[in-house]
């Protein structure tokens, strides 16, 4: 048998690429599409006609929309400090800090990230409770005196609260990079900076730092298109409360589609989200694939 | 792992000029940092344990006391309400997801690397661009577009998006995985006379089985974790999946913590169990992204 | 092109995987609230006996998610037949928006559902229609722990400032017991408070045109006694009446705290007796009045008082079957085992006998029969973009973020744009 090679190889590749290709063409590409005309129309409960761009004026003069921006801008801020920051201290302390337990320890740290957010968000909101959870009991017993209005509930702190809990469940999965980073680093750099006396401090910032600067990048796009993926915590922990100071798009986006009966509205606030999260996303892409 | 006993060698000698106390707190302050911060990791997880079997009246007056009887209703009252229902769907949805959306993936990515093609680089591009999409960005017309084709509360409606929502994840790992495959086998197959198929099935795959793992347990999480999208394709009881149903048992129960969380246990040890006996992959699949 | 074919795809695939349809009838009842699950199935079950043709498929969804929810699976192309709603705003939207059905021909050929008093059917009057059948009664009362009260002396405050005095006096008595329990995670609680304070202070003439946005721009929610109502609201809190934390306590968990005797009294609903007993606390408590204001314009007798039941999809295919199982539902026959079943306060008083409700839950019904007046909770009867200003705003208020007077400048500028918009 004789094997034509490009008749075969057509026929090959067009069965190989179409079907990912169609059902990622149906159920990402065609909505996200439709979201761009939907967001032109006015919601079907204020006469559903072609109004261009009013959807978006709206938006710019929505105190609640601001709000929610200003949560995710807040997020992408924080957890780069906690969960890149901490994460990454964390790594170096397990990758040249200690000789015993490293395995176990980086095995409990991790172990949040495999829980279901919803779930962790069930129990937080019950261990923040202000009345009976344990964090107010634990304080009690040590003889804190913890804000009366509680976390979930007090507007300075809900988002906080929200951001710790965030941590918990995101610190060993950012740890984990920063540590496969870390241990790639030859040795013999660290043996030659103790030879010129370098303390543990300065090895830190002179070798281990620009040995990872590849992977802090690719947390920080991870970090950034987490947080404005951030939903289910939110939901759960305080469903965008106390009023709307919790407020992120992805909460209220459902908000406005499903409760406020604006899907159209809604539609335009996800074409911001969509045009943030293509930016960073095929950035994060983009740049691990230079790296190599 | 010689790396840990490298710098096991270089604490030890590097501790041997400095001070007593120096040397001390330099060996322990890591320890007490990082045990410190594994104790709030399993403070919680140990208390959903315990307040699983306890009295509510237990669970608010003392949360990390043991309890005096152990109450197993807590957990017969999950399958009384059909609980187990919600797990099934919740296996199909994401056995259901994850295979098909692995294989489909596979071949995409194989074909994008290793195969030279019209359109090529634009398909890519494209799946590229829609890395990082969440579900809210198009959730109302994916809505739509589901409830046209007739697929709200069934596990199609359930299944094909989020193998659609997986796809560029996938892709891109397996992609830079094959581009990276030696190409001197896949050659040496091509003179032997292999198809294509033959290649792909007999030659890459075999060699490819972390990075496919990787992706496996990655997207594994991700689906058996999914909420927003499982909560507006289903409205009946008929198709829920678990993490739905544990809204729904917080509704039912909003004040009997114990009954809840002898749900949130029993979603929580599996995952965990597993998670530890398999944690080497599981590093990898997730530290994967940064590879 | 591309999209009839991608629709062609689609409705291939899903052929492939949906269900194969059964050739009896079968109609799509949602519930909501896990309250009324065990008398829904009973009836359902003995419904299915007597027509064996007709399968009832009822789910029910808890109360928060269920007002996102139902609009959901309202919009779309395959919504229930028969659906839970709060008589009111809540239930006009669907009118509004054309998804629920107008029933009037079944009341007036006479079936059974009908046979409820005719000012409770009423409340789904609309628009020459009437949309939806009265299913249950809700009534919220405070109630106070007997056993406490009566060691302490203490007796049941009849107006505001006696129960703040009262809330002091507790706090002395006992520096652990929470004078009044108040969880509101869920904004609905503080709307509750709300709703019987703006009556309090308001006339109901006032408010009626203020609901419905039918007062002239200038006195649209202009009345001061609304802002007299949420200062009074906030003493109540400022005065430490209630327990840490209001704006992320869980209403189940102030409900467990009164039904524990960590709290004093409560200002809980009609639903609550069942699940107070349900945590042994059976005979141990009664009800008493929302408190008088002291000058207050409205009725100080009135009571919170709402309807809820159920409406049939205007895009129903089984009408006839639906409606048929409507009126086994709420038949008086069915109406008593409901009380018993659940609890709930009967739409048709009539139907129950003694026995079927627990004492508490009488009590209740006899209270509302003498109210003067009767509102229903601001959330199903306020303008829904208003409503949601008032339900979002009442958790700032609790946070300190807004004062009674930004609060009510948000409503009326809100209640301006709306009215506008008519």
């Amino acid at each position: 048998m004789i094997y034509n090679r490009k008749v075969h190889g057509t026929y090959f590749d067009l069965v190989m690429v179409l079907p990912a290709l169609l059902l990622f063409s149906i159920f990402i590409v065609w909505p996200a599409v439709e979201a761009i005309f939907t967001s032109l129309y006015a919601s079907p409960n204020r006469g559903g006609d072609f109004v261009g761009l009013a959807n978006y004026r709206e938006m710019v003069g929505d105190p609640v929309f601001w709000i929610a921006m200003k949560n995710n801008l807040l997020f992408i801020l924080c957890n780069l400090v906690f969960q890149v920051g901490i994460g990454t201290i964390f790594a170096a302390l397990l990758d040249r800090g200690v000789r015993r337990f490293s395995t176990t320890m980086r095995t409990i740290i991790f172990a949040p990230l495999v829980i279901a957010p919803v779930a962790i968000g069930v129990v937080w909101s019950m261990l923040l409770e202000p009345n009976f959870g344990m964090v107010r009991q634990l304080a009690n017993t040590v003889g804190i005196k913890l804000p009366s209005q509680g976390f979930l509930g007090n507007p300075d702190l809900a988002f906080y609260s929200i951001v710790a809990v965030g941590a918990w469940n995101y610190i060993g999965f950012m740890m984990t990079i920063m540590l496969a980073s870390m241990q790639a680093i030859p040795r013999d750099l660290y043996e030659a900076a103790r030879l010129d006396g370098s303390s543990a401090i300065q090895t830190f910032f002179h070798i281990t730092l620009p040995g990872v600067k590849g992977a802090l990048i690719l947390c920080s796009l991870i970090v950034i298109v987490g947080s404005f993926k951030t939903f289910e915590i939110v939901y759960v922990l305080t469903r965008g409360g106390p009023g709307n100071t919790t407020q992120v798009l992805g909460t209220y986006i459902v908000e406005s589609a499903f409760t406020l009966f604006r899907p159209n509205y809604a539609a335009g606030m996800s074409v911001v989200v969509l045009i943030v999260a293509i930016f960073f996303g095929s950035l994060q892409v983009l740049t691990s694939r230079k790296r190599k | 792992m010689s790396a840990v006993t490298h710098t096991d060698r270089a604490v030890v000698r590097a501790s041997h000029k400095s001070h007593p106390v120096v040397r001390w707190l330099r060996r322990n302050v890591p320890y007490v940092i990082l045990v410190s911060y594994c104790v709030v990791v399993l403070v919680p997880i140990v208390w959903v344990m315990l307040a699983s079997v306890k009295t509510r009246r237990e669970v608010f007056l003392s949360p990390l006391g043991l309890p005096d009887s152990i109450q197993w209703q807590n957990y017969f009252n999950i399958f009384e309400s059909g609980f187990q229902h919600y797990i099934w769907n919740s296996l199909v949805v994401t056995i259901g997801s994850v295979v098909p959306m692995v294989i489909v993936s596979i071949m995409a990515a194989y074909a994008l690397a290793r195969r030279v093609f019209i359109g090529r680089k634009t398909i890519y591009l494209l799946i590229v661009l829609t890395y990082a999409i969440p579900i809210h960005s198009i959730l109302i017309p994916l809505y739509r577009i589901v409830d046209d084709f007739g697929m709200l509360n069934t596990y199609a409606g359930l299944i094909l998006p989020h193998i659609a929502i997986g796809i560029p994840f996938s892709v891109v790992i397996l992609y830079s995985f094959f581009l990276d495959f030696p190409e001197e086998l896949e050659e040496a197959a091509r003179l032997d006379g292999c198809s294509p198929w033959r290649i792909l099935f007999s030659v890459v795959l075999p060699l490819s089985a972390p990075a496919v793992l990787s992706v496996v347990i990655f997207q594994t999480v991700s689906v058996w974790n999914e909420f927003l999208w499982a909560s507006i394709a289903t409205s009946g009881e008929e198709r829920r999946l678990w993490t739905n149903g544990i809204m729904q048992f917080q509704g039912e129960y909003s004040s009997d913590w114990p009954k809840i969380l002898a749900v949130v246990n029993l979603m929580m040890v599996p995952l965990l169990v597993i998670y530890v006996l398999a944690q080497k992959h599981f590093v990898r699949a997730f530290a994967g992204m940064g590879k | 092109m591309i999209k009839n074919g991608l629709y062609a795809t689609g409705i291939a695939m899903s052929a492939l995987l949906a269900n194969v349809a059964t050739a009896e009838t079968t109609v799509v009842f949602q519930g909501m609230g896990a309250e009324r699950e065990a008398f829904n199935k009973e009836a359902i079950r003995l419904f299915e006996e007597q027509n064996p043709d007709i399968k009832i498929d009822y789910s029910w969804v808890a109360n928060e998610p269920y007002k996102t929810g139902i609009k959901v699976m309202l919009e779309s192309n395959s919504p229930p037949d028969l659906y839970f709603v709060w008589a009111g705003s809540f239930a006009n939207d669907f009118v509004d928006s054309g998804v629920a059905e107008n029933i009037l021909d079944s009341y007036e050929r006479g079936d059974a559902w009908g046979e409820a008093p005719a000012g409770v059917v009423d409340q789904f009057r609309y628009k020459d229609g009437l949309y939806g059948a009265p299913g249950q009664l809700y009534t919220k009362y405070f109630w106070k722990n007997d056993a406490f009260f009566e060691e302490n002396n203490l007796t049941a405050p009849e107006t505001i400032d006696e129960l703040i005095g009262m809330c002091h006096q507790i706090r002395e008595i006992d520096p652990l017991m929470t004078p009044v329990s108040f969880g509101a995670s869920e904004s609905w609680t503080i709307n509750h408070y709300l709703t019987i304070l703006f009556q309090r202070h308001v006339d109901l003439e006032t408010m009626q045109g203020d609901w419905h946005l039918t007062n002239d721009e200038e006195n649209l929610w202009a009345h001061p006694g609304y802002l007299n109502a949420l200062k009074d609201f906030k003493r109540l809190e400022t005065e430490g009446c209630f327990n840490d934390g209001i704006n992320s306590v869980d209403p189940g968990v102030s409900r467990t705290m009164f039904a524990t005797e960590l709290a004093a009294m409560t200002f809980c609903g009609s639903w609550c007796p069942p699940i107070f007993n349900s945590e042994g606390f059976e005979g141990k408590y009664s009800a008493f009045p929302f408190p008088k204001v002291e000058g207050g314009a409205g009725d100080q007798t009135g009571a919170l008082v709402g309807v809820q039941g159920y409406q049939v999809s205007a895009a129903t295919e089984e009408r006839e079957a639906t409606l048929k199982f409507l009126s086994w539902l709420l038949s008086p026959e069915m109406h008593a085992l409901q009380a018993r079943l659940s609890g709930q306060l009967s739409a048709n008083a009539t139907a129950l006998k003694e026995g079927d409700l627990p004492k508490e839950s009488v009590d209740l019904l006899n209270r509302v029969a003498q109210a003067n007046v009767s509102v229903p909770p601001l959330n199903t009867i306020v303008e829904t973009s208003v409503s949601d200003v008032i339900l979002k705003s009442g958790q700032d208020l609790v946070a300190g973020t807004v004062t009674p007077e930004e609060f009510m400048e948000r409503v009326r500028t809100q209640a301006l744009e709306a009215k506008s918009r008519m």
